[in-house]
């Protein structure tokens, strides 16, 4: 189940991206709960991975948060700020050609 | 049961163990919060669903959770391991180590392995007395712990 965390350094960022620039703002709890439904519960973001992660590219300015309180207490919402979407949109089109070529390299036809 | 004002106690020891953003903190507290109402809404008893939301506490992970506020540029977040509860609480863990303002990198790997235990026993704290009036002992046990 959890056999996938080295796969997932170095690429968490673009998953964070292409999530958010997918659904729009989201949170933080919202992010790990799609990741975790769109693999059929393979891939689990853990928050003390995800929060520095969103930090980082927000510090970047990829993306930008905002905050609402919701049922009493403050939630932070990310979402990929619109200067940026041709950064976010290449950054994820790379990582998807990677992982085609992986997929060449790990299962080459005969 | 902790009251606000112990609340806001740790939320101070949090600032001085390196977590020094309030919306940092903040945004962990929301996240454990969720994640246990859902478990509720789904259907778990709370007993139940405060387990297994502590059981999901990213201990090592905190670690860099309370250092993002300059993390180095070299080093991805870590995917970490499931840390078990209540095996992880060290029983050791007291108050005055949260106030020798030590900074989790310049320890060693005992020393972190104290001080995101302690951040995590805050955190959870926070979590518990705002949300659990009907877990009074898990509640008076972490009050006893942090000395509060």
């Amino acid at each position: 189940m959890f056999a996938h965390k080295k796969f997932l350094n170095g690429t968490l960022s673009t998953i964070l991206l292409a999530l958010l620039q997918e659904n729009g703002r989201m949170y933080g709890y919202e992010i790990c709960q799609k990741a975790r439904q769109a693999t059929d519960d393979t891939i689990h973001l853990t928050e003390g991975a995800i929060y520095p992660a969103l930090h980082k590219l927000e510090k970047e300015g990829l993306i930008s948060s905002s905050k609402e309180v919701v049922n009493g207490r403050t939630r932070k919402y990310y979402n990929v700020n619109q200067q940026s979407i041709e950064e976010v949109t290449s950054q994820i089109d790379m990582l998807s050609k990677f992982a085609g070529h992986l997929q060449t390299l790990l299962k080459p036809t005969a | 049961m902790i009251d606000t004002n112990q609340v806001s106690a740790i939320q101070h020891r949090i600032a001085a163990q390196g977590i020094k953003q309030t919306g940092q903190l903040e945004e962990l507290v929301d996240h454990y919060l969720t994640s246990l109402e859902c478990k509720i809404e789904n259907g778990e008893v709370p007993h139940q669903a405060l387990l297994a939301t502590l059981a999901e506490i990213d201990i090592g992970g905190l670690y860099f959770f309370a250092d993002a506020n300059d993390p180095p540029s070299n080093i991805e977040p870590p995917i970490t391991e499931q840390t078990s509860f209540p095996e992880a609480w060290p029983v050791e863990a007291t108050s005055k180590e949260v106030s020798s303002g030590f900074g989790p990198r310049q320890q060693s790997s005992e020393a972190t392995t104290l001080s995101f235990n302690i951040i995590t026993h805050m955190v959870l704290a926070i979590c518990i007395s705002k949300t659990l009036p009907f877990n009074r002992v898990i509640s008076s046990r972490l009050a006893s712990r942090l000395e509060l």
